[in-house]
């Protein structure tokens, strides 16, 4: 995980907490420990006015399990240790809420609502004096903070991670260059065309031409809904690369629609080879390769 | 006019074509000795079938160099022979087609075997 590029000296020198900022949560950390159970109920009263609450904590074991971890989560933060396995642990949160698809909206708000728990309580300790509680304050908003960069920035990488491997799926079966016979590939194309996804097609053609040593493409575009000029040219564009790989493209699947749109656009009709349908493009193709399909 | 400095680009001849391999990254003048040894070559044989390029060697063709090659093509079919370009990669391709080249008209192949099936299919 690249993202994370700092480590945790770096981040506490971030937020610009010190040693006095962490012993400060230390010596708050019995108090906060007493005042925890019903600082986390009071919590949980809240989420419940949340329809989050009914879509993760409908069961009550759940509610129980998270409640522990909460303890464990709060009770390391006034350790106040700020080291790898601290910076280990709230990543791990991150990763549990993106994982689950809680949204951040709730985990920011949740944490919000925690501060302002943890500032109650601070206002009720006696035995402090006014320079004290405000430092401890400032020392708990940045320690709060810094959690909060952390667990986003995991979040956000697991969310990251999640979207490059389903656009990568996406590309993969949006072009399925495919052999059909020895020296003949056969690409269905279906849906939108557009500049980048033209650049895919051609990518992943040239290097399967390349790889089967094809003689004939055959590009069947009647899976596509709109042929525009940009299409257009993206199409001879593609079967003009193919014909410097040694590799004749036969565009099949015409419309009467589209084979209107192309001329009446002006393109060069030339130097496009094209077939109302598959049929003719196979046998044009075998054709090529010498080769013929005879009827039993 | 035999002692020219040479090209580092190897000319043979085999089952009566030529075959140019291009090997290292193309530089103007090196293109230059080639296209008059080539010249040369073409006018001094009287029995060629046909011309190929191999331009397997090469990663990277620019714009440029690419209508280098293109404009010593056309000097070619000016002597009566067609040139067929053989191997070049997906990638390159790939860019040429990006940068706009102007590939109207050329042979082109995918290996040596398959550039002469097109010699003997071109002089049918």
């Amino acid at each position: 995980m690249d993202e994370f590029s700092r480590n945790a000296q770096q981040l506490c020198e971030l937020y610009g907490i010190t040693s006095k900022d962490t012993e400060y949560i230390q010596r708050l950390k019995p108090i906060a420990m007493k005042a925890l159970p019903q600082m986390v109920e009071s919590w949980y009263k809240w989420l419940r006015s949340t329809p989050e609450f009914y879509e993760y904590f409908s069961d009550p074991s759940t509610l129980e399990r998270v409640q522990k971890m909460q303890f464990g989560f709060w009770e390391q933060f006034f350790d106040a240790q700020i080291d790898g396995g601290y910076i280990e642990s709230r990543r791990k949160v991150g990763e549990v809420h993106a994982r689950i698809g809680l949204s951040q909206e709730i985990y920011l708000a949740g944490v919000d609502h925690f501060l302002s728990l943890f500032v109650e309580m601070l206002l009720k300790v006696k035995d402090w004096s006014a320079e004290d509680i405000n430092e401890a304050r400032r020392g708990l908003n940045k320690m709060v903070h810094m959690d909060m960069t952390i667990i986003v920035q995991s979040y956000e990488s697991i969310v990251n991670q999640k979207i490059t491997a389903q656009s990568k799926t996406l590309m993969a079966m949006s072009t399925p260059v495919t052999q059909i016979w020895e020296g003949l590939l056969l690409l269905p194309v279906v849906g939108l065309i557009d500049s980048r996804r033209a650049q895919d097609i051609m990518d992943n053609t040239l290097s399967q031409i390349s790889t089967h040593h094809a003689q004939s493409f055959i590009l069947d575009i009647s899976g596509v809904a709109v042929v525009d000029t940009a299409v257009a040219n993206h199409l001879i564009k593609i079967t003009k690369a193919t014909k410097l790989m040694g590799c004749e493209c036969i565009i099949s699947g015409l419309s009467p629609a589209v084979a209107q749109t192309i001329v009446e656009l002006g393109i060069d009709v030339g130097t496009i080879k094209t077939t109302a349908n598959l049929r003719s493009a196979i046998e044009i193709a075998f054709d090529k390769l010498n080769m013929k399909i005879i009827k039993q | 006019m035999e002692n020219w400095i040479k090209s580092s680009i190897p000319l043979q001849l085999h089952k009566g074509c030529i075959i140019a391999s291009f090997q290292l990254d193309l530089e103007e003048e090196q293109l230059k000795l080639f296209r008059q040894e080539l010249l040369n070559f073409v006018v001094k044989h009287n029995k060629i079938r046909g011309i190929i390029f191999d331009l397997s060697g090469l990663e990277i063709i620019d714009l440029i160099d690419f209508n280098r090659i293109r404009s010593i093509i056309d000097m070619i079919k000016l002597t009566g022979y067609q040139t067929i370009i053989s191997g070049l990669k997906p990638s390159v391709v790939s860019s040429l087609i990006l940068l706009d080249a102007d590939i109207d008209g050329l042979n082109a192949v995918l290996s040596l075997d398959e550039a002469f099936l097109m010699v003997d299919q071109m002089l049918k």
